[in-house]
Order: structure tokens, then sequence, then C-alpha cells
């Protein structure tokens, strides 16, 4: 049951009345008011840009990530270098190296875990002889994984020589190596 | 209670040539908007007098009516014609647009009629009879279900057409037919109801 309000026999408005109210130029002016194309709305300008800003941001972020996806890439090949062995045979082979400049943050870091921390302006990371980073014999990361989760306890072997590093650090690390001196042999002639 | 005696009021029948001319119009409104001023000011009154049958109230009549014609003129690309008058289109929005604007609101629903109304309602009675038999039958009005008490308003207090009524409402002819039978069975009992009580 609704509440109901009966008006029996009540006022009575005119046709006069009805017609004095009309007034169709207020009404289409209003709708026009009302009913802009969505273009000239201020809502769709405002959506517009805030859209072109949220892709702007989210283009720059990715260039970013790819950036520092590169650089990971890049940075895994330098624990090969604490193989001293390695540095030995580079020594004793006498190859052509060649250096690759490295994002100086990354490549502090990563020649830090190996144990071979260059304070120099530029470090320097490996790679083979036709100018590509080595891919044998590295520690690599999964893509999000941290370079402290992996455990350095045992130094990766080096099976391919071509471990090419910075020409002071191979002087450095060859120098801790012990020489190897060949014990002559002595002959012993026996005088009859 | 016989229901055959029912007057149709001759403002809500239009003919053939009329209701083509109608959509003349209407078609000449969707391709121009602003030529919709010949639609607005023909059924003007016939939406005014719709919403205040309803609200009994002549400010909040001219809004809704506003109203009305704003929805009819942003979505006369919509209107279909079914050989229907185009007043049936615009009075099923002032419909929806009062249900609307009560269920907001929350006001009483207003219901304005006169008593020669209640003389359609109940033809066996004489003219003299009606006066006593008023008090029950506007309770027994009142116990009706808002849906009902509509049809009863639309059929007996303002004379349409079925036809005209199944538009407004959007349903079947038959089925309007049947509930206003339905809903005349249901009132003869609440009035007898009153009476005994």
């Amino acid at each position: 049951m609704t509440n109901l309000k009966f008006d029996i026999d009540g006022k009575k408005i005119s046709s006069q009345d009805i017609n004095s109210k009309k007034d169709f130029e207020g009404f289409y002016k209003c709708f026009q008011i009302k009913n802009k194309s969505f273009y000239q709305k201020n809502w769709f300008w405002s959506s517009i840009g805030f859209a072109s800003i949220a892709i702007t941001l989210i283009l720059m972020l990715e260039n970013s990530k790819n950036n520092q996806n590169h650089l990971k890439k890049d940075n895994t090949l330098i624990l090969s270098c604490q193989n001293t062995n390695s540095v030995n045979n580079i020594k004793n082979k006498q190859l052509n190296y060649k250096t690759t400049l490295l994002n100086k943050p990354f490549s502090k870091y990563f020649f830090s875990h190996a144990g071979i921390l260059l304070k120099t302006e530029y470090n320097f990371c490996c790679t083979n002889e036709k100018w590509n980073h080595l891919k044998k014999d590295s520690i690599k990361f999964a893509k999000n994984e941290k370079p402290d989760d992996k455990e350095f306890t045992t130094p990766p072997k080096i099976s391919r020589i071509n471990v090419i590093t910075r020409d002071n650090l191979i002087k450095r690390q060859a120098s801790k190596v012990p020489k190897y001196y060949k014990q002559k042999k002595r002959r012993i002639q026996i005088q009859k | 209670m016989n229901t055959t005696p029912v007057k149709i009021n001759s403002k809500y029948h239009k003919t053939e040539i009329q209701i083509k001319s109608e959509h003349r119009l209407v078609q000449e409104a969707k391709k121009n908007k602003e030529k919709f001023r010949p639609i607005y000011n023909r059924y003007y009154e016939i939406v005014f007098r719709f919403i205040y049958q309803r609200t009994g109230d002549e400010t909040t009549t001219s809004e809704i009516v506003s109203d009305v014609f704003y929805k009819a003129l942003e979505n006369i690309d919509r209107y279909e014609f079914r050989g229907l008058p185009f007043s049936s289109w615009l009075l099923r929005i002032a419909h929806n647009e009062t249900i609307k604007y009560y269920r907001k609101a929350s006001k009483t629903r207003v219901v304005k009629l006169e008593t020669s109304h209640l003389q359609n309602l109940t033809p066996e009675e004489n003219e003299n009879h009606i006066e006593k038999l008023k008090p029950f039958l506007l309770k027994a009005l009142q116990n009706l279900k808002i849906d009902d008490l509509q049809l009863i308003e639309m059929r007996f207090f303002e004379g349409r057409p079925f036809k005209e009524m199944a538009e407004i409402l959007n349903k079947r002819e038959s089925a309007v037919k049947m509930k206003v039978y339905r809903t005349l069975e249901k009132l003869k009992v609440l009035i007898q109801n009153n009476k005994n009580d």
C-alpha cells in the first residue's frame, strides 16, 4: 500500500496557463548546453591529457627498464675473472684484449663480488676476441633476481681461455700467482 | 461492476492522417533537432496535464515536463514509428519521469480526480448515491497497489484507450485489458468489505 492523496474536484489549470509556460527557446538553449558534442566537453580533453601523460610515463619506464636489463646482461660475465688460472692463461697466451665501458654503479657492484675491486674511474668487463661478451663460465641472474641471492663460495671455472681483462688487472693478479720454477735436473757425472 | 460505458476522451484519439502528419514532424526533428519546435508546442499541454494529474503542483510539473522533453529530444533518433500517436511515446517518458520523481522525493502520490470520474467506476449507481459511496470507494482505491491504481487512473479518470495505455506502460494491450478487469474485481471486493466494516 502506498501513500496516496486524493485531490477531488481540486484546482483546475487552464490551457492558457499551461501555454504561458511554454518556452522552446529557453528549453533548446538548455539542451544545447547540456548536450555538447563529446569533443567540446571538458572531461574529454582532460581525460586525453591524463591518458597522454600516462602513456609517456609508461614508455619512459619501459625504456629505462630495457636499458637496465641490457646492462644486467652485460655484467653477468665479469665473475669469470676470479679464476686466477685464467688470468695466468691470458698472460701466457697474450691475447688481444678489448674492453667495454660499463655503467659505473653496475660495474662496481660486480667487480666487488668477484673480489677484483677496481678503484679506477671506469671499470671494464670481459669480452672475447670478437667483441662479444663471454657466454660460458659466468654467473647469470634471473630477470628479477638480486646479485646478493647468489652464493659466491666457489668461483666458476673457465674452460675457455679467451677471457680478457684490463691490462693492469692481469698484471696485478698474475703477480699473486706463485711462480713455478722448474727444477733443473742435476746431472751427476760419475767420474770413472 | 460494468466497465463498458467508459467515455474515451476525444483528445487522446488521433485519426490516421493526424498520426501520419505527426510522423513527418518527427522525421524532420530527427534530421534537424531545431525542428523539434512544432512537436514541443503541440504536445506541451498534453504532457503537462498528464504530469499535473499525478503531482498536483505546477512548479514540480513544469520541471518534470522539461525533463520529459529533454529526454525526448535526446533520444528522438531511437523512436520507432508503430502506427501510434507520438504522444504515447512522450507519455511513456512522462510516466517514467513521474515514477522517478516520486522515488527520489519520496513524497505522497497525488491522484487528481473529479466526482464524475467516480461515476465511471460505478456506472450502475445513481449520482446521488455516489456521494454516499465516495468514502468507501476512496478507501478501496487507497488499498490498491500503485500499478493497479494507475490503470484505473488512466482508464476511468483520464479516459484513455487501452491501446494508448499499453503503449505508455510498455505492455501488450490484451495484458492491460486483463489487468484492468482484474483490478475492478478487486476494487469491488474492497468496496464490499469496507461497507461491511
